[in-house]
């Protein structure tokens, strides 16, 4: 903890002054001005003699949680309350700790107040969420944390370059061919192209609150982490080099051809700019970027929240409360009771067909919610911890064409139960081509080194229980619908049976969508020095 | 465009009015002389009557009249009429239900209830208020309440009770249809269920920031000094436009769509023609 040199009293980084603040005086100080820290540890005062900018090393306190092995780094003692990582309330005293220095840190620009008010928000639309993702008590617990990430960087420097171009231009019935031979000097750099390098913070949480604007990126000195925390890389920065290099290859290819030298004349071999990006092969900085984090505990698993402290983008993990999801349900059964009670002929047969209909599209619901559940669990959408565990596959996920949002799928299917009355079968048959297309598998799974694509492959054990109640209803259905019994009480009854597994699906849905909206408690290895990541 | 439309299809639209006259007038004629010729009872009021032809033989001839007498309610808004047969020559129940009601009393207002042993099917067909009152929901909900009796062989009770109801729905009072409500009320639930579901999934999905937005966060500059372009080759070659393809698509579309609004009742699954009445109904089978 640093003390204020005017009152004593302790100092922070403030967000919207950007600079070190004095709540007690109200004295603020440039970041810069302050580059040795006194640490107090153990009712001990360090004092810091080391200068901060000779060394590649500065000092700290690291928090090991004994719950997870989570590690956090702060000067305040704030931080031995609780953990962030997996929720748990234990957090022992923290070790003085000598961390690799980042090269570059976006200091915060949200304030706690800011971030909440972001997050309420963004929960506003949310009226499924449990009470307790609501409550000022959860709330509280957010904590602007200092994520490590990878920063890679690309320079070409006065490359020459000698390249060739063709045009044609049409000219009444003959086109004219143009050939040209091109030279210039290019220049390019590019600077902050990021990735995260904690493992324990998702790529898919981590990526949702992308990108950070990297032209407030300054120099690291350790009071920006005043008031705030830090937490330490795991990622070996060879996990995305690949990624980076792509993203600036890309880039580069489509935006040198427009600059004015060469626009026109159209460039279309760009493999010397290309090269000029691979050759070249720094190792990554290290970045401190500010990010707003909150856990909270639901049962025995764990779900994140996470605000960009930049530019204040949320990305949550929200469970559904089953009871919220009956009640809503419920009531927004009452006005389709309505339409369907006054406007809709229901004879026996209709009714047995339009709940076949939807319990097969609970069906597929169940069956993405198994294959995303799939994705989660081997890691598929996440490359920091496929780099982390043998474990793991390396895989890069490839969407698939056919992806049709299951939004624009609704309404396609619910326009098919408007058409019911007049089609009648065909309605049926409509809705499981719907059914299936939406049911195609919304990705491909690549393997980074042989570029195979490898199916998911889901365990029967996961897949009976909807399968099994898809074709029991299925089945009674279609027997009945060909049968043409006499007796309504019949078709009822298939009916019925259709219901009563369209609502077990959709139990199982509330649990799978509670799944793939928390996570397993994290269990660190507690491992010694990986400082240099 | 609406104009060229029109002048094409006068010859349709011309005989379609003859044929529409020819039969109203069939019927008018027809309509008459089958009603004057038969009837059981004439609601001096209205002018409706009550009509029983028990060609299968179904009824005995007290229960014929006491029917008749039960029937005479329903002619306060339209022709009560009781039909039976044993032989169908058209394949649907609800075709010869249509045809005779056509022959009968073309589209003036009545309800005709038909015992198809032939299909084992009943049906009730209306037209003009008892039509407008009823529709094939209620037509359906009347002949769901009463097919059992048809199966279990009372005629008299199923015939009577299908009247009831007719006339109980005229008179604004409601008739038990607890399976249609609790149908609608669970197919509700599960459409919520489903929407509601869909609702969570969209807010859920955490949207990945593209490769675009993470490079123009980066800082980037890409200069490009020194350029000079020399023309090395210049070629021609002769490659005549194809013009075929462009003149020839103008407007086709304009008369297809219209034909395919023809009406098709829900209940009854029969196409109203030319001259037929445009009423419907429901059935069931027993
Ligand atoms: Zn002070
Ligand atoms: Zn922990």
């Amino acid at each position: 903890m640093l003390s204020c040199p005017s009152c004593g009293g302790i100092l922070r980084f403030e967000p919207h002054l950007q600079r070190i603040y004095c709540d007690n005086c109200r004295s603020n100080f440039a970041p810069e001005d302050y580059p040795n820290i006194k640490v107090a540890v153990e009712e001990k005062e360090i004092s810091l003699e080391r200068s901060y900018d000779e060394s590649a090393d500065y000092d700290v306190i690291r928090y090991t949680c004994p719950q997870c092995g989570g590690t956090i780094l702060s000067y305040d003692d704030t931080a031995a309350t609780f953990c962030s990582y997996c929720g748990s309330n234990a957090f022992i005293k923290g070790n003085l700790s000598q961390e690799k220095k980042p090269d570059t840190i976006i200091p915060f620009k949200l304030t706690k107040e800011d971030c909440e008010k972001k997050y309420r928000d963004s929960l506003t639309m949310k009226i499924f969420a449990p009470s307790k993702f609501k409550s000022s008590v959860t709330i509280d617990r957010f904590r602007g944390i200092y994520m490590p990430y990878w920063v890679y960087d690309f320079d070409i420097n006065n490359k020459r370059l000698a390249l060739t171009g063709s045009t044609e231009t049409r000219n009444g019935d003959f086109i004219t061919k143009k050939e040209y031979a091109l030279s210039g000097t290019l220049d390019a750099h590019y600077a902050g192209i990021s990735f995260d390098a904690a493992s324990k913070f998702s790529d898919n949480l981590s990526m949702a609150i992308a990108p950070f604007n990297y032209k407030d990126a300054t120099g690291f000195v350790p009071s920006y982490l005043l008031g705030f925390y830090a937490d330490s890389g795991d990622v070996s920065h060879s996990t995305y080099s690949g990624d980076a290099l792509n993203m600036a290859v890309d880039d580069l290819t489509t935006e040198f051809k427009r600059k004015p030298g060469f626009l026109g004349y159209g460039v279309s071999d760009t493999s010397q700019v290309t090269n000029a990006l691979r050759e070249q092969r720094t190792k990554p900085k290290i970045g401190m970027f500010p990010v707003w984090f909150l856990s909270t505990k639901v049962g025995k698993r764990i779900s994140y929240a996470v605000v960009n402290g930049q530019t204040g983008k949320v990305a949550a993990d929200i469970p559904v409360s089953p009871f919220k999801y009956l009640v809503w349900s419920l009531l927004l059964a009452i006005p389709l009771f309505l339409i369907f009670s006054s406007f809709c002929v229901l004879n026996p047969g209709r009714v047995l067909t339009l709940s076949l209909i939807l319990t097969i599209a609970s069906w597929v619901i169940s069956s993405c919610q198994l294959r995303e559940l799939y994705k989660r669990n081997h890691s598929l959408d996440d490359r920091g911890l496929q780099s982390m565990d043998a474990k793991h596959p390396h895989v890069t996920l490839v969407p698939n064409k056919v992806e049709s949002s299951i939004a624009a799928g609704f309404f396609i299917f619910f326009g098919a139960l408007l058409l019911m009355p007049f089609l009648g079968w065909i309605t049926l048959i409509i809705a499981l081509v719907i059914c299936n297309a939406l049911n195609s598998n919304s990705y491909k799974i690549k393997d980074t080194i042989t570029g195979k694509v490898i199916k998911p492959k889901i365990p029967l054990k996961e897949k009976l229980p909807s399968y099994l109640k898809l074709g029991i209803s299925v089945a009674a259905s279609v027997i009945i619908l060909f049968w043409t019994p006499v007796q309504d009480t019949i078709y009822y009854a298939g009916a019925a049976l259709c219901i009563i597994m369209t609502i077990l699906t959709y139990i199982d849905i509330i649990g799978q969508h509670n799944k793939l909206t928390t996570r397993e408690l994290p269990q660190f290895n507690v491992r010694g020095g990986d400082r240099n990541a | 465009m609406l104009k060229r439309m029109s002048l094409q299809n006068t010859r349709f639209f011309f005989t379609v009015l003859l044929a529409l006259v020819a039969a109203i007038i069939m019927t008018l004629v027809c309509g008459t002389s089958v009603s004057a010729a038969k009837a059981d009872y004439t609601n001096p009021d209205t002018g409706y009557y009550v009509l029983i032809e028990d060609d299968a033989d179904l009824l005995t001839a007290s229960e014929e009249s006491e029917l008749a007498y039960k029937m005479r309610s329903v002619t306060e808004y339209g022709n009560a009429v009781f039909k039976s047969i044993d032989y169908n020559p058209y394949y649907y129940t609800s075709t010869f239900a249509h045809e005779y009601y056509d022959e009968l009393m073309g589209n003036k207002s009545g309800a005709v209830f038909l015992i198809d042993m032939d299909n084992r099917e009943l049906y009730l067909e209306m037209d003009g208020a008892i039509y407008k009152k009823l529709r094939e929901d209620k037509a359906n909900t009347i002949t769901d309440n009463t097919y059992s009796y048809a199966s279990k062989g009372q005629y008299y009770l199923c015939a009577n009770t299908a009247f009831e109801q007719v006339y109980q729905v005229l008179e604004g009072e409601r008739i038990a249809q607890p399976m249609k409500y609790t149908c609608a009320a669970l197919l509700a639930i599960l459409v919520a269920f489903i929407f509601n579901f869909g609702l969570i999934n969209r807010a859920s999905k955490l949207k990945s920031a593209s490769n675009n937005d993470l490079i123009t966060s980066a800082v980037r500059t890409v200069t490009l000094s020194d350029t000079s372009a020399r023309l090395v080759k210049e070629s021609s070659r002769y490659s005549p436009v194809v013009t075929s393809s462009s003149g020839s698509s103008g407007y086709r579309s304009s008369g297809g769509s219209r034909s395919s609004g023809s009406y098709r009742s829900s209940g009854g699954g029969h196409r109203s023609s030319g001259g037929g009445h445009r009423g419907g109904g429901g059935g069931h089978r027993f």
